[in-house]
């Protein structure tokens, strides 16, 4: 009668701790997909701005745009200079100055 | 029994002494149902908790789906992608009134007549594809009419960002996602495993050279054009055009002339930028050196054939000469020297007798001569009697004007810090000779590349003339023309091949249609345009420094020679 009773007993504390478990287990497994898909959207989303960035930032249309809105020109080249063509602050003469 | 039992539910009149036995009998009776009860539970759950066909219909399930990767150019710009779309279909079945669905949906659908709309409506099928890319904005106008029977579904579809820009490289999918052509083909498995491929190409780069190849030809009225910019350091291809292109986001629209790549499929005789390659190879054999001359004032014939040059010269070219004037004659005359054997051998090793090696499906085998003699050998210096595509070309070119050695071109964006495969064909004395002869052919005066300087940059180069076979002869009229151009010339870093097909002589070039005036002004522009980009400061040619990369003091001209004399 006492070993029925504690059989029994057994069963049913163990039968409701692994279903909980599971239970738990499974929300966890459904928060995590819903995670996933929130993430694939998010990438999907992105995705289509990243598109979208690519096509407003193609070279045709940042050209048009330039020449239409910037009053720049390109530099001629006998206006660029390689750093070394600067020279040093000559020190003597700036004290020479003073 | 019966009545024992019913007297411990319902006592008739509880007697003091059967009490006690009355509340032990309802105690294992409770009991035992509460055991019944728990293990029922119990066995649910255990049932419940080990059969996974039941627990997988309570979460969600999982997203097997896995988007085609990203190609992106080598800074990153997105120019092809996967975004998620909804497909328009319809129903007919469910469709309560095909009339007013087709009168409401047809003004909506770019695609679709009402006619056509309630012909497919009247089928006996279950879908009707009405849109494969809605845009949401429609989405959301169809939404808004409520028209039982029509339907959308997600579905992803391949976006091309920048459309015509570099659609040969990159090819398109056909419906059931698979590459079909370019590196979409060629990378399919990588792709499709959700890899990215990141290409060699500059978009930037791409867009100069496209546009301004794109201008020439519009100018002199050709049917077509071809552009290549390549790393002479590294061998990766900044940008590869082939004109006329097509939109790959609309491929089944396109043209066969416009889904052909001119630059890796066409084989083409190059004319006289295998010069080039002539005078590096006649250094290196050592079939020919600075201070040679060669007898250029008679047409050469060999056999039935005659070999003649577009302005004769009365007098010896030097071998610089021959190629800023480029004399067929001369140049035959050198490679008479080199030898045919030699010739081919080096031709070998430059990649121009092998089917080109690059990352597109889109390639060309060369053509080349069955037997490989005397004649062959001349007309090939000069770049004819052999076809091979743009890009052996540049490969090749690049090799003899840069620093000597080949490196096999790539569309792939190469690790900077991984070493750089290359053969060394060329010494560095003999590559600074050419490389020193082809910026004469830009800086000269009698050059026939003046159109190419580009103030500061240091443009050399070499200018291509070719008749076009037609019906198994060369056409007077129909020519092929090209430049290939290097810069800076003290230390060549890019290479830009420019090709325009069938130009057509323009009052404003005096009727002329040749190299000098079609292809050499694009370089200018191009190399203007795409030199800032690329970090390429303009120099002072005079700047010692400088001139110690070049060859100093070569002679071209009549007057200086008699100088030189005395």
């Amino acid at each position: 009668m006492r070993i029925l009773l504690l059989i029994a007993l057994i069963l049913v504390f163990s039968g409701t701790g692994l279903y909980m478990t599971t239970h738990s287990f499974d929300s966890r497994a459904d928060e995590l997909a819903a995670l996933e898909a929130q993430i694939k959207f998010e990438n999907q989303q992105s995705a289509i701005l990243n598109a979208e960035w690519s096509y407003l930032s193609r070279p045709e249309r940042v050209l048009s745009l330039s020449s239409s809105l910037l009053e720049l020109q390109p530099i001629s080249t006998d206006r660029v200079l390689p750093l070394e063509a600067i020279p040093f602050r000559n020190n003597a003469s700036e004290e020479q100055a003073r | 029994m019966k009545r024992a039992f019913l007297e411990i539910i319902w006592p008739a009149k509880p007697q003091p002494a059967q009490s006690k036995r009355i509340a032990l009998g309802r105690l294992s009776v409770g009991t035992f149902f509460a055991l019944f009860c728990f293990s029922i539970i119990g066995a649910k759950a255990f049932y419940l908790a080990t059969t996974p066909e039941l627990r997988s219909q309570f979460s969600a399930a999982k997203q097997t789906t896995i988007e085609r990767g990203l190609i992106t150019d080598r800074n990153g710009k997105v120019l092809a992608t996967s975004v998620p779309v909804k497909i328009l279909h319809a129903d007919p079945k469910l469709i309560l009134d095909p009339f007013e669905t087709a009168e409401k949906l047809a003004p909506l659908l770019p695609n679709w007549t009402k006619e056509r709309l309630l012909e497919r409506f009247a089928k006996k099928t279950r879908y009707v594809e009405l849109e494969r890319r809605l845009t949401p904005n429609r989405h959301k106008q169809i939404l808004m009419l409520g028209l039982p029977g029509i339907a959308v579904s997600p579905t992803n579809t391949r976006l091309y960002p920048h459309g015509n820009e570099a659609a040969h490289i990159l090819g398109t999918i056909d419906v059931d996602g698979k590459g079909i052509a370019g590196v979409e083909k060629q990378f399919n498995d990588v792709l499709a495993k959700g890899d990215s491929v990141t290409l060699s190409i500059d978009v930037g780069v791409q867009a100069i050279i496209r546009a301004e190849i794109q201008k020439q030809i519009d100018a002199f009225e050709a049917i077509g054009g071809a552009g290549i910019v390549l790393d002479i350091k590294t061998g990766e291809l900044l940008a590869l055009t082939s004109l006329p292109d097509f939109n790959p986001n609309h491929f089944a629209k396109a043209v066969d002339d416009a889904r052909f790549n001119r630059a890796t499929k066409g084989v083409f005789e190059m004319g006289s930028i295998f010069k080039v390659l002539n005078t590096a190879i006649a250094l290196e054999s050592g079939a020919a050196s600075m201070g040679q001359y060669y007898e250029v004032s008679k047409p050469l014939r060999i056999a039935k054939h005659r070999i003649a040059d577009y302005h004769m010269m009365d007098r010896d070219l030097s071998l610089s000469e021959v190629l800023v004037y480029s004399s067929n004659i001369g140049s035959a005359r050198i490679a008479e020297a080199i030898g045919a054997p030699a010739q081919r051998a080096y031709m070998k090793r430059l990649g121009l007798l092998d089917r080109l090696s690059l990352e597109l499906p889109e390639v060309a085998s060369p053509l080349i001569p069955k037997r490989w003699e005397r004649l062959s050998a001349m007309t090939i210096s000069y770049g004819h009697g052999m076809s091979v595509t743009p890009v052996h070309a540049s490969a090749a070119i690049a090799a003899a004007a840069g620093d000597g050695t080949y490196r096999a071109p790539t569309l792939l964006k190469i690790d900077p810090l991984a070493p750089v495969l290359e053969e060394r064909i060329f010494s560095a004395d003999n590559a600074k000779a050419v490389r020193s002869m082809m910026r004469l052919v830009v800086s000269h005066k009698d050059g026939t590349g003046n159109f190419a300087e580009a103030p500061g940059y240091l443009v050399g180069g070499k200018t291509g003339t070719a008749e076009k076979i037609v019906n198994g002869g060369y056409s007077k009229d129909k020519n092929m023309v090209s430049f290939v151009g290097t810069f800076p010339a003290h230390d060549p870093a890019y290479l830009i091949f420019v090709m325009v097909d069938e130009p057509k002589g323009q009052k404003f070039s005096y009727g002329y249609a040749t190299a000098g005036w079609v292809a050499a002004p694009a370089i200018r522009q191009i190399v203007e345009q795409i030199a800032p980009k690329l970090g390429v400061l303009p120099v002072d040619e005079n700047a010692p420094e400088i001139r110690q990369n070049l060859v100093p003091n070569i002679r071209i001209g009549k007057e200086e020679k008699i100088r030189a004399a005395l």
